[in-house]
């Protein structure tokens, strides 16, 4: 499904990926761990389409696309979702029609009829389940004034309305209390199935309890320097970043 | 308009619907006297003016306008449909090309003593009510004095409500020659009293008039109005107002300025809280695109302790036009207890476009609550990627952006017809047509 190939990137003249190769077939999850700085970021960053990033060099191809030279939003239609570490408050626009708008841009790319805001609002009544949001929450505007929490289930919850091929969590951990960082996991993995890929990337162990990976990389300055399960996420937890710098030293 | 001194003793001496008749009214040629006194002394204003320091008239000054209208216009009810808003019922007055038209227009005189009625017919009817307003150094209102042609009175009585909303359409057409019109508006709310009104400034065509308009409004103790004006001309048009508040104890005045239209506009807002207890609201929006030029100018007086104010404005500029915002607040010894607040954000929507922006504050009392604060700034990057990661066209990310910033102003109106009606105005301004249908969903 997504083939990252000796990925480069710079960001201001300072490179931050320095040659990353990953694969990730349908329905698997990998985690990505790493020191602070590390590049986790901008991965993320990169394969969702963010401007400010140079690639330098190498490829990342998706579902036969090459996926660097799409907009973010022809990356949206394709199936790739970003969920963000700091999820961005949009005063305004009413989280709902924002949502619907999404869908239906991504239904329109698949050849799928629109849904009005009848059909709309039926589909997503489970979904709203699954991450317990309180429903006015999507009457409001596009996270203002949402708890760290409830900003992170927003993000869960959207994933879960454009079901998309290939999740990318970012830090979705960060900023969670344990019962908020339960209920969030517990929507990624109802979400879980055999034709989506997930890339979780973070700097705990933590979420990994919850989320069972079934492959964890290391990624340090901007390289994967070990590849392992999730065994390998709880070795980390134990002994930090440090023995896996010097093995690959 | 360089020779409007030498028009001036020509338009003493006809007699028609447009000077209102001349009616030896002394108040009415005093006014016009001493208003085209006061243009002869100090000229159209330059940019050295401090006044005018960002809105340049020159191309108004080398143009020349119209003051003979003509009755003849082929205007039918059905062309201002447009203009109306869907779900409200209105008492609507409608001027073309500075005339009053009866076949269009409803007035009211009610033995509760509510008189609504066009300025023209009202001083027919022998009314001898001094309406003068004291123009100061506003040289436009000074020539509105000078020339002061139809428009409309509105006086409640004390006690008395005014349930409908009236609404005021001046419409301008494509004239073979270009026009100048000078309508004056009296509101005079009596103790108690309340009332909605709203004027609009609409074209049919390219019309390439000047608007010259002065709205009086006295608010007596404890009435609440609330005011609008929507100005939407055709972008050849010349667009000036004054608009005069005098606010009596414990009144209401909300006034809500939104410019879309003209090649030039500028709005000139006189606030008096006169005495205490009374609060007054200024919220506007402004759009400019192509070469559009639009400025508010805003002035309140605090005079008395206890009184509120509020100046809150937008403007979201496109392409090479420019947006000009100076609101000041004065705070006059004595007029302890006040509350201040002024606020003007600003988008601009491409590298050309400018706005030039100034909340100022005179305070000499020593226990006021103010604040005031000004932003200029782009769209969001971040807030645009957002949309975009979740699949939504960059062009309509920007369209729902810009539509939520100007919306934000829209919501702080209390008549939801004209919110809705505006809202559809933003949206057919913002996003390309096929578009418009997606973002409907959003109101």
């Amino acid at each position: 499904m997504l083939n990252i190939s000796n990925l480069h990137v710079k960001v201001e003249d300072k490179e931050i990926l320095k040659g990353i190769n990953l694969k990730v077939n349908a329905g698997e999850v990998h985690a990505i761990m790493g020191p602070n700085g590390s590049g986790k970021s901008t991965l993320s960053h990169v394969l969702s389409g963010r401007s400010g990033y140079e690639v330098t060099e190498g490829t990342v191809d998706f579902l036969d696309n090459n996926l660097l030279e799409l907009s973010p939003e022809e990356r949206a239609h394709l199936g790739v979702f970003l969920a963000f570490q700091y999820p961005v408050e949009i005063p305004g626009v009413n989280n709902a029609y924002m949502l619907k708008a999404a869908l239906n841009a991504i239904r329109t790319y698949r050849g799928e009829e629109e849904l009005d805001a009848m059909d709309f609002m039926a589909f997503v009544k489970d979904k709203v389940k699954l991450v317990q949001l309180k429903e006015d929450l999507l009457s409001r505007s596009v996270n203002e004034g949402f708890s760290g929490g409830e900003k992170k289930r927003n993000e869960i919850f959207q994933m879960a309305v454009l079901e998309p091929k290939l999740a990318i969590l970012d830090e979705t951990d960060s900023g969670l209390d344990i019962d908020a960082l339960k209920i969030v996991a517990d929507g990624v993995n109802a979400l879980r199935s055999p034709e989506r890929s997930m890339v979780m990337i973070t700097h705990y162990q933590r979420l990994l309890d919850y989320i069972e990976p079934d492959f964890v990389h290391v990624l340090v300055d901007g390289k994967i320097i070990k590849s392992g399960d999730k065994k390998l996420a709880l070795e980390l937890e134990k002994r930090g970043y440090d023995w896996v710098r010097e093995e690959a030293a | 308009m360089e020779s409007l001194v030498s028009k001036f003793e020509q338009f003493l001496e006809t007699e028609d619907n447009v000077t209102l008749s001349n009616n030896s009214l002394d108040w009415l040629t005093n006014a016009r006297k001493k208003g085209i006194a006061h243009f002869a002394k100090v000229g159209l204003p330059t940019p050295r003016d401090e006044h005018w320091k960002y809105t340049n008239v020159a191309p108004i000054k080398k143009k020349e306008f119209s003051l003979t209208n003509t009755k003849e216009h082929d205007v039918k009810a059905a062309d201002l449909d447009v203009f109306r808003f869907k779900n409200l019922e209105t008492i609507e007055l409608v001027f073309i090309n500075g005339l009053f038209c009866s076949a269009l227009s409803s007035t009211v005189s009610d033995e509760r003593g509510i008189v609504l009625n066009n300025l023209s017919s009202w001083l027919a009817e022998g009314h001898q009510q001094d309406l003068t307003v004291d123009a100061g150094d506003y040289v436009f209102a000074s020539l509105n004095n000078a020339f002061m042609s139809d428009g409309a009175v509105l006086h409640v009585a004390d006690n008395e409500l005014l349930e409908k909303p009236v609404h005021l359409i001046f419409v301008a057409t494509d004239t073979e020659q270009a026009t100048m019109t000078y309508p004056r508006i009296d509101i005079r709310l009596g103790k108690n009293a309340e009332a909605k009104l709203i004027e609009s400034y609409v074209s049919l065509g390219e019309a390439k008039n000047l608007t010259n308009v002065l709205t009086n409004i006295i608010a007596d103790e404890n009435s609440q109005l609330e005011h609008y004006r929507i100005q939407e001309e055709s972008d050849a048009a010349y667009h000036l107002a004054n608009i005069f508040i005098e606010q009596k104890k414990d009144s209401r005045v909300t006034s809500h300025s939104v410019s879309l239209g003209s090649a030039i506009a500028r709005v000139d807002a006189k606030v008096n809280l006169s005495e205490t207890g009374t609060e007054n609201i200024l919220n506007g929006l402004f759009l400019g695109k192509g070469r559009q030029h639009t400025d508010h100018h805003l002035l309140v007086h605090h005079l008395s302790p206890h009184t509120r104010s509020e100046e809150y404005f937008k403007g979201i500029l496109d392409n090479a036009s420019r947006g000009v915002f100076n609101g000041k607040v004065v705070v006059h010894k004595d007029a302890q207890k006040i509350e201040a607040i002024q606020s003007n954000k600003n988008l601009l929507l491409s590298p050309n476009a400018e706005v030039d922006t100034k909340p100022e504050l005179e305070i000499y009392a020593d226990d006021v609550k103010c604040a005031h604060g000004a932003t200029i700034g782009r769209l969001s990057d971040t807030e645009l990627f957002y949309l975009r990661s979740r699949g939504i066209s960059e062009e309509k990310a920007r369209a729902l952006l810009t539509f939520a910033f100007a919306d934000d102003v829209v919501n702080r109106m209390s008549l939801v017809p004209v919110r809705e009606y505006l809202e559809r105005k933003l949206i057919g301004q913002l996003s390309s047509s096929d578009q418009i249908d997606d973002l409907k969903d959003l109101i």
